[in-house]
């Protein structure tokens, strides 16, 4: 569903990601592992569409389009979304009604009927639920005054409400603590395996740490540095990595 | 001729028409104020006080008084004020052309210790009351538009609220400008006495009608042809011990207007002032606001609100005296600019030596969202009291793209995502006004004026906009 090729993008001048090849089939999880600065939040802004980021060189095509023609809304309707490492506040954006917006948006883009207020409420209550996320903070205004496990858990809540096709998560477990991190993956998990998506979902988790990796198993695991996919493999990339940092993975001169 | 000499012409000529011609006090305060004005003249640019505002176009209209304008039948007229309710307990006063019209307004019975009527009516009924209080506050030296207003007043509302005295639903004034043959002006005037411990909610409300085309949805910026019509009011309200008032002015004229305003709020011991204020039509809309703290602990709080866009102008100049020790003063104004309007903010605070123990809070946000749009703010503080806590602020920014981003990264199309950022923008003055009802209305009007800024569909546009939990909750 998604095919990354040879992909360059700088931001202010600055070459982050120098040739990233990544490709994601329906319903694989790949995981993305990689040192402070790499390039992993690059990726997933790039992908996107932030406007702070250029592309340089290289394709995206995403459920057979090319993606990197899409604008931003575009992207989102075409069923990419992108849960952020560090969520915006809005002020003066209420929640609750943002994301019935954005539901809609994706709704009409899909020639689908608007939800009205009652039945979208009725939807958004029991993802809430199923996130662990206080019912008040729907009402408040986007992300402000959350604390950083809040902000997460709303970026998860908009996850499952919007159901997109492939979503990116950029280190939505750290914040987190271990009861909430739970929650949090058994959302992700039942998104995932939800029989009544038409097409079997795709996944990226983005991810300092094994612990995620526990509740939500990856089929692919990935390192990225400097810019590239330097290493790939599966579960055990991992493991290997908690037990030995990067150091002895990385190729030879790179770390 | 020039507009000075034209405007002391008129006033020699219709003095003995106005009503309470035969009131001595009344005709000595008329022919002061026209002195003021004459020693005057209209401000110049050189006036610091004006000096972003032109007053050139105003003075090259030749405008008449507004007998001669045509005012629509009646019974069109029913609908279109229906339109306009904003509470259904409302006391409704309407005026058309600055005129009360009694078979336009719906009035209900009024608790005991309260007056309300129009102001040709008080001078005959009430005119010991007026003459203790009527242009007392106002400052006829230095606002060359009050003393216009002064000596040319004819109509308007007295409100007086004897001590102790409750008055639960508010008290809405509709004044309806009509297109007429000529240029013309109107002087309402508003003279509101709140005796010791009185609450009262009073909402001033300016709106367009044109005689030829009833336009049910009457946007607030739309220019018909038509010709201009200048109003020139001026609000003068008298807080006594503990009162509290509630005022509302919502400007919603069409670019055939051009509106100076000038509100002078005198406020006694432990008195609240709320302003809400709300600009969002006239091709020129001008407000003078100062407030007397005259005793200690009363408080005042003015929020504003100015959309404009195209080539419209909008001036706010406040004034706050602080006189008193233990008083307070809050300002929030935040205001949208597209196109190539034009908005000024000038804040004045004033903290006398004795006012110790003042707190002074005052705030201009504006969001600029045109290259070719303009702001002008300028806070001014003079602190003759020590011990005191003030803080101002001014801020012109743009839309944040980070956040725009953001919205749209959930699906949400570009024009929408600016659309709820500028409304998040200043949602937080919406969410201030108590009254739900009024809220809806206000809300309404905002969104509808919004939504012309950034050049949304205005019909297809979803406006659900966030309130408090209100519209979606069903919780
Ligand atoms: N706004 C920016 N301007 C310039 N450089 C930036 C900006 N944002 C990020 N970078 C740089 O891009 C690189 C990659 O950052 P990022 O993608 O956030 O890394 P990661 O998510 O892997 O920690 C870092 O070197 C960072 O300093
Ligand atoms: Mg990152």
């Amino acid at each position: 569903m998604l095919n990354i090729n040879n992909l360059h993008a700088e931001i202010q001048g600055n070459t982050i990601l120098k040739g990233l090849n990544l490709s994601v089939k329906a319903g694989e999880v790949h995981a993305i592992m990689g040192p402070n600065g790499s390039g992993k939040s690059t990726l997933a802004n790039v992908l996107a569409g932030h406007p702070d980021y250029q592309v340089t060189a290289g394709e995206v095509i995403f459920q057979g389009a090319d993606l990197l023609g899409f604008s931003v809304a575009q992207r989102a309707c075409a069923g990419l979304f992108v849960a952020f490492q560090y969520p915006l506040e809005i002020p003066g954006v209420s929640n609750v009604q943002f994301l019935k917006l954005a539901l809609n948006s994706q709704r009409k883009y899909r020639q689908l009927s608007e939800l009205d207020a009652l039945d979208f409420l009725q939807l958004v209550k029991s993802k809430v639920q199923e996130v662990g996320m206080e019912e008040e903070l729907l009402y408040r205004s986007i992300n402000e005054g959350f604390s950083g496990g809040e902000k997460k858990r709303n970026e998860i809540l908009q996850m499952l409400v919007l159901e997109p096709q492939l979503a990116i998560l950029d280190e939505t477990d750290s914040g987190l603590d271990i009861d909430a991190l739970k929650l949090v993956a058994q959302g992700v998990n039942a998104f995932r395996c939800d029989p009544n998506a038409g097409q079997e979902r795709g996944l990226i988790l983005i991810t300092h740490y094994q612990r995620l990796l526990n509740f939500i198993n990856p089929d692919f695991v990935h390192i990225l540095f400097d810019g590239r996919i330097v290493k790939s493999g599966g579960p055990e990339l991992a493991l290997a990595l908690e037990k030995n940092g990067y150091a002895d993975l990385l190729p030879k001169g790179l770390s | 001729m020039n507009a000075r000499e034209r405007l002391l012409t008129d006033f020699a000529r219709s003095k003995a028409y106005f009503p309470g011609h035969l009131l001595p006090w009344l005709t000595s305060l008329r022919e002061s104020a026209i002195e003021n004005f004459a020693a005057q003249g209209f401000p110049s640019p050189n006036d610091e006080s004006w000096k972003y505002t032109n007053t050139k176009k105003l003075q090259q209209t030749e405008y008449c008084i507004a007998q001669q304008a045509v005012i629509p039948p009646i019974d069109s007229l029913a609908a279109q004020i229906k339109a306009q309710q904003l509470c259904p307990d409302e006391q409704r006063m309407v005026f058309i052309n600055g005129i009360y019209h009694p078979e336009l307004s719906s009035m209900s019975p009024l608790p005991k210790g309260i007056i309300l009527s129009s102001f040709a009516q008080a001078l005959q009924d009430h005119p010991k009351l007026m003459a203790s209080t009527l242009g007392k506050i106002v400052n006829h030296q230095a606002q060359p538009f009050s003393a216009l207003n002064s000596a040319f007043m004819s109509d308007g509302l007295f409100l007086w609220a004897a001590e102790n005295s409750q008055m639960a639903s508010p008290i809405h004034c509709l004044f309806i400008s009509t297109t007429s043959a000529k240029p013309v002006v109107f002087y309402p005037r508003l003279l509101i006495v709140l005796k010791n411990n009185t609450p009262l909610t009073l909402i001033e409300h300016y709106i367009d009608l044109s005689a030829t085309s009833f336009d049910p949805d009457m946007t607030a910026t739309k220019q018909t042809a038509g010709n201009h019509h200048l109003i020139n009011t001026v609000t003068e309200i008298h807080l006594g011990s503990e009162a509290h008032l509630d005022h509302y002015k919502l400007q919603q004229e069409s670019l055939n207007s051009r509106h100076i305003a000038a509100m002078y709020v005198q406020q006694h011991r432990a008195s609240q002032f709320t302003s809400h204020s709300y600009s969002l039509g006239a091709a020129l809309a001008r407000c003078d606001i100062q407030i007397q703290l005259t005793g200690s602990q009363a408080e005042c709080t003015l929020n504003g609100v100015y959309l404009v866009d195209g080539q419209q102008h909008v001036d706010y100049h406040t004034q706050i005296t602080h006189l008193a020790p233990d008083c307070s003063s809050q300002q929030l104004y935040k205001g949208v600019i597209q196109g190539h309007a034009r908005a000024v903010f000038n804040g004045k605070v004033i903290i006398h030596p004795e006012a110790q123990q003042s707190n002074a809070q005052q705030l201009n946000k504006n969001l600029l969202l045109s290259d070719s749009g303009e702001v002008d703010t300028k806070p001014e503080l003079q602190i003759y009291a020590d011990d005191v806590i003030c803080n101002h602020g001014a801020t012109v920014g743009q839309l944040d793209t980070q956040a725009l981003f953001y919205l749209q990264s959930r699906g949400v199309s570009q024009s929408d995502a600016q659309a709820w950022l500028v409304y998040g923008f200043v949602s937080e003055l919406l969410e201030r006004i108590n009254n739900p009802l009024l809220r809806k209305f206000i809300q309404l009007s905002v969104t509808a004026q919004l939504n012309r800024l950034v050049g949304n569909d205005a019909c297809d546009f979803p406006v659900l906009f966030p309130t408090q939990n209100g519209e979606l909750s069903c919780r």
